[in-house]
């Protein structure tokens, strides 16, 4: 069953932004594109690839996920998705931020779109008082604006404090 | 302090909060119906650009059917059937706050084509954006724009027409094609009338009449069979474009409307597990919901008389 993916048993390293290097099936790599593109380019596999901005943490949740999706049949899609909602579940706004900024570097669709999917699903139903904080954005508004924006979609906050 | 020590290892710990630069936030933004991001648009400033930003409003690939009750009601209101089949109300653009009678043109991108009379207008729903144009725009498959043709343009149209025959328009060549029909069972009984949003045809009499449309991104077409009394309309798409043998016959509505069914019947689109179909005619416009699970139709009752429809 194995057998293609030992036939080709390349590997390469990628280094995280604190350090940390994981040494990755190639196989697993080219789920993302980013990677795809280097090593289409002519980037000696041998090499060890670093990523500045992914740290070792959200690193290793990247590569699971790539792992998981490289390794399984495209007849397993109910599979797949169970493995991404269980995936993402529990997980802190902190970490799924890291996680979006990760898959939007490394251009790794999936994720992007389920990491993405998530945060939106976070702070659909919240008030927009609370997504600040959850977004870490600063209110530049002054009271009077914020009450004049607000005035204009009166529509949109029906129920909403 | 021992306690405090202990407060900034936790903290230390936790998942720093990384810059979130403005592509992610509209990336994400962009999983929302955009009713639900006009309150977030009281976040920050920033914020408020991004949701109002016309690019924004030109990305939205979502499916929404906006409703303007009939031109002649005296009531006059727009409303969107959402993604889960609820009825929501919206405002009015604030140009045209007072405006009676608006005409939906069309629409295309999100955006919709308002006709006010001499004036167009190009709306952002959601956003309230309205802005007076002079382009129309329609909406495409493959990037294709396709019509349906009968025999009775023949002689107006500078194309060879016959009877029964999908057209569609090129813009890369700037040519007419012809796109096959699925099977009509042998019989001649089938005449197609006009599909898409734009009723340039006129009535054909009494007819059997049919629609042109896309569903999720596939042409798709409604025809109608001659069943005794009544007519059982069949919805069918074609999953490989441009091949006859991919028409493939999603449902059939049986019985449809008994003997007097007039007008045209356009396929809309698919909300949650309903198929949306457009039946407009001179005594009906209503909006057809066909429930794929349980095999029953449904009319959204609410919306009065439906004028027209868009896409979002």
């Amino acid at each position: 069953m194995a057998s293609s993916i030992e036939n080709n048993n390349e590997k390469l390293t990628l280094k995280s932004s604190d350090g940390e290097e994981f040494l990755v099936e190639k196989h697993v790599a080219l789920q993302s594109t980013l990677l795809q593109n280097m090593l289409d380019s002519d980037c000696s596999s041998a090499d060890v690839i670093p990523l500045p901005k992914i740290d070792a943490r959200t690193l290793a949740l990247v590569l699971g996920y790539c792992k998981k999706h490289a390794d399984a049949s495209s007849s397993k899609q109910g599979e797949l998705n169970s493995f991404d909602s269980e995936f993402l579940k529990d997980m802190d706004m902190g970490a799924l931020f890291n996680l979006v900024l990760a898959a939007n570097f490394m251009e790794i669709k999936g994720l992007l779109d389920i990491a993405a999917q998530k945060i939106a699903d976070t702070i659909k139903d919240k008030p927009h008082q609370e997504v600040r904080e959850i977004f870490h954005v600063e209110n530049d508004y002054t009271p009077e604006e914020e009450a004049a924006v607000r005035e204009e979609n009166r529509w949109a906050f029906e129920g909403f404090p | 302090m021992e306690w405090g020590r202990t407060e900034v290892t936790e903290t230390e710990q936790k998942t720093r909060f990384p810059d979130v630069p403005e592509e992610i936030i509209l990336r994400i933004l962009l999983e929302l119906p955009i009713w639900y991001l006009l309150r977030f648009r009281c976040v920050s400033k920033c914020w408020c650009f991004l949701i109002s930003d016309p690019p924004f409003s030109l990305s939205v690939q979502r499916r929404h059917v906006i409703v303007a009750s009939h031109y002649y009601q005296p009531e006059f209101s727009l409303r969107c059937i959402n993604d889960d089949g609820s009825i929501m109300e919206i405002p009015r653009p604030k140009p045209l706050q007072f405006a009676g009678c608006l005409r939906i043109g069309g629409s295309c991108n999100g955006l919709v084509l308002l006709n006010y009379r001499e004036d167009l207008f190009m709306w952002n729903p959601f956003t309230g954006c309205c802005k007076k144009r002079k382009i129309v725009s329609c909406a495409l498959v493959n990037e294709r724009l396709h019509w349906l043709v009968t025999e009775s343009n023949i002689r107006e149209d500078p194309f060879s027409l016959v009877t029964n025959l999908i057209v569609c328009f090129v813009p890369q060549t700037n040519k007419f094609v012809k796109v096959p029909m699925p099977d009509c069972d042998g019989t001649r009984e089938h005449t197609y009338e006009l599909g898409f949003n734009k009723g340039f045809f006129d009535r054909l009499g009494n007819l059997n009449k049919v629609g042109l449309g896309a569903l999720n991104g596939y042409l798709s077409l409604v025809r109608c069979r001659n069943n005794k009394m009544f007519y059982d309309i069949e919805v069918l798409v074609m999953k490989q474009y441009g091949e006859k043998e991919y028409w493939t016959s999603l449902f059939i509505i049986p019985e449809f409307i008994g003997g007097c069914f007039e007008g045209k019947l356009v396929p809309l689109c698919c909300i949650k597990d309903m198929v949306l179909l457009l039946h407009s005619g001179p005594k009906i416009d209503v909006i057809v919901a066909w429930d794929l699970n349980k095999n029953r139709k449904g009319f959204f009752q609410s919306l009065m008389t439906v004028h027209i429809l868009t896409l979002l």
